[in-house]
């Protein structure tokens, strides 16, 4: 176990890096904050606590997990297909204790966090697709076997998407809409692909008001009082 | 039919000039000739103004309600409904109208109301709402509001978002800093708006909705022509990249010019070309049976400057902004800059009757307008304060029937042989 990393976003969290095995592979993740828990997956490269994850820390208990394929380490063998290692990242979840959680990934995590809320929907109670890609061709190769299984995912998900995003288009956004049953879409202004460098703050207040509220998040609860 | 943004026509080419192709030409030849092809289209602007100068000669804006009477107010919307049925008749392209408050000038504080009202009356010419001021009211409202415009005309709308006059940010209490930004995030999200075909939420600067799917949808899809106020470099600039057409009031020619030119150059960095019909310009006109008779209404025509006194009183209140925005370098801006350069005496080129004159003279003048700018549509207002109805009328309908069958064919390019032979093999 290595030391503790500062989160970063201006947030006060620590992470602490630990592993565990799962489907007989060792899963390295990063884990700060208390309260309901929130996993996230992201690839290796991206396993460094991102802002949104630190200022989430500050609220719910945050596991970010990375997914076996590349990096540290380096006993994890040959790639496994993406539905195994949504069971793989499901098993690192279970093993660390969890029996329910939230789920969230960006990008091209999304097939595997996918997979996961579909064979293993009793565990995943919601989740948040950012800037979602890899399941429809989309100019890139999709997923047609998750394509056709997602209206198997009963779970509360939100999913944005950034109106200048030049890698998942809006027609692939509107697919993934379409096809999961239970789905917010939420178009973020001014914002691309990265929606987190673009929009830190837009970000962190709606996928916060999501994890809180789950679908309640529609409704607007703020005060319009100007004066009592 | 409708006309589509890109040019093309829905309509057979050979009916937009005297020697054109084949109406057997098939369909991309027919477009490409017809972009080509764009005769200049004419929008009259129903103001509803108050038929009255002793409210509009009141000096500084607001005007108070107190000088408003009854009788009057219904003879006003009576003589603009006439009007814009006139200018159905006479053929005019469309019919428009604009967002302003708080003013006997134009009374028209909810556009898409009084456009409601002109769609029943005009039966031929587009209804254009230019436009709703996008910086002061509800995005989503404003999208509702179009797309049942849109059903009620039977799919003639036409839409500009404008920003608004710094007086009017007044009227709802809208920060002025933010209006050039809140402008461009309404137009984006009014334009979503229309076009998501599932429930989506928004996450903007200015604007959150978390549920909006839009009812009615528009008629013409994917969403009526939509136009972009350009009286600056920045917001030509936005346009373009959003695939917005521009419109432009009020300016001299030469800043019209510049203006549309850096547009064009943006629109083709983005990788597209506007048509004519995309490049929009307001004015002011009166025509006269001769050059006295129009020097007469020229002389009367703005009642002594009441535009002027839009931006006098509370008007002239809108406070430096307290984070300078980017300063432009053409015309006015909203925020009230650089009011020289445009040379009007108001500011935003206001107060300069553009084109004015007999028949022979506005023919001429359009005409110029047109070679220098590149304008494909004139949206045009007759209804100067100082002018009584009856003058107002009379230049109507001297510009109904001896200017525009003359102008209709400016910007309309007669293919030559070798064109029409080529798009036909081809």
């Amino acid at each position: 176990m290595s030391g503790g990393t500062q989160g970063s976003g201006g947030s006060s969290a620590v992470f602490t890096e630990h592993f565990v095995n799962s489907s007989g592979r060792q899963i390295r993740f990063l884990e700060a904050g208390r309260g309901q828990p929130l996993v996230v997956l992201r690839a290796s490269d991206a396993l460094m606590p991102s802002g949104l994850n630190s200022l989430l820390a500050e609220h719910l208990r945050v596991i970010v997990f990375e997914i076996p394929g590349t990096g540290a380490p380096p006993t994890n063998g040959p790639p496994p297909s993406t539905r195994e290692l949504a069971r793989t990242m499901a098993g690192a979840a279970a093993a660390v204790g969890l029996d329910r959680y939230a789920l969230m990934t960006t990008n091209a995590s999304a097939p595997v966090a996918l997979w996961q809320a579909i064979d293993s929907r009793e565990m995943v109670e919601a989740l948040v697709l950012i800037s979602p890609s890899g399941v429809f061709s989309d100019g890139r190769p999709g997923d047609p076997e998750l394509e056709r299984a997602l209206s198997g995912i009963k779970t509360s998900t939100l999913l944005l998407l950034g109106t200048e995003d030049d890698v998942t288009s809006p027609d692939a956004g509107r697919m993934y809409v379409r096809s999961i049953p239970n789905c917010y879409y939420v178009l973020v202004y001014d914002a691309g692909h990265a929606i987190e460098a673009a929009r830190p703050d837009a970000l962190f207040a709606t996928v916060r008001d999501f994890l809180e509220r789950r679908e309640t998040f529609i409704v607007n609860r703020g005060s319009t009082v100007i004066n009592p | 039919m409708t006309d589509v943004l890109d040019g093309s026509y829905t309509q057979s080419p050979a009916q937009l000039y005297t020697h054109g192709p084949s109406p057997s030409l098939q369909g991309s030849a027919r477009r490409a000739i017809a972009r080509k092809a764009s005769p200049m289209k004419t929008s009259f602007f129903c103001t509803n103004r108050y038929l009255s100068l002793e409210a509009l000669s009141h000096d500084g804006w607001p005007t108070p309600p107190a000088l408003y009477r009854s009788d009057i107010g219904l003879r006003s919307v009576e003589a603009a409904l006439a009007e814009a049925t006139l200018a159905d008749e006479l053929g005019f392209d469309w019919v428009s109208c604009s967002e302003h408050h708080y003013t006997p000038l134009l009374q028209t504080p909810n556009a898409a109301l009084f456009a409601a009202a002109l769609s029943q009356v005009v039966h031929r010419a587009k209804i254009a709402v230019l436009g709703p001021l996008v910086s002061m009211n509800n995005p989503v409202r404003i999208a509702e509001e179009l797309a049942m415009l849109d059903q009620l005309s039977g799919g003639r709308l036409v839409v500009l978002f404008l920003r608004g006059t710094p007086n009017e940010f007044l009227a709802y209490g809208t920060n002025p800093d933010e209006t050039r930004a809140r402008t461009q995030e309404a137009s984006v999200l009014i334009t979503r708006a229309l076009t998501e075909p599932h429930p989506f939420g928004w996450e903007g600067r200015f604007y959150r909705f978390r549920t909006v799917a839009v009812w009615p949808g528009p008629i013409q899809r994917p969403h009526p022509p939509m136009y972009y106020s350009g009286n600056s470099i920045e917001s030509a600039t936005f346009a373009a990249a959003n695939h917005l057409a521009l419109g432009v009031s009020f300016y001299p020619p030469h800043l019209v010019a510049h203006i549309m030119g850096h547009y064009k150059q943006e629109c083709a960095r983005h990788g597209w070309e506007p048509t004519a019909d995309q490049l929009l310009y307001r004015a002011f006109i009166a025509v006269g049976e001769d050059e006295k008779e129009a020097a007469a209404l020229e002389a009367k025509y703005f009642g002594g400057n009441v535009i002027g006194g839009l931006f006098r009183g509370r008007g002239a209140t809108v406070p430096p902004p307290s984070a300078p925005p980017m300063p432009t370098s053409v015309g006015t801006d909203a925020d009230g800059k650089n009011t020289g350069a445009d040379k009007g005496p108001i500011g935003f080129g206001l107060g300069t009757l553009r084109f004015c004159g007999s028949p022979d003279t506005v023919v001429k003048q359009i005409a110029e307008f047109h070679e220098t700018t590149g304008v494909g549509v004139i949206d045009i207002s007759f209804g100067g304060a100082g002018l009584t109805l009856d003058e107002a009328m009379k230049s109507i309908k001297l510009f109904g029937n001896e200017v525009l069958p003359r102008i209709r064919h400016i910007g309309a390019a007669v293919p030559s042989e070798k064109e029409t032979s080529a798009a036909a093999a081809g």
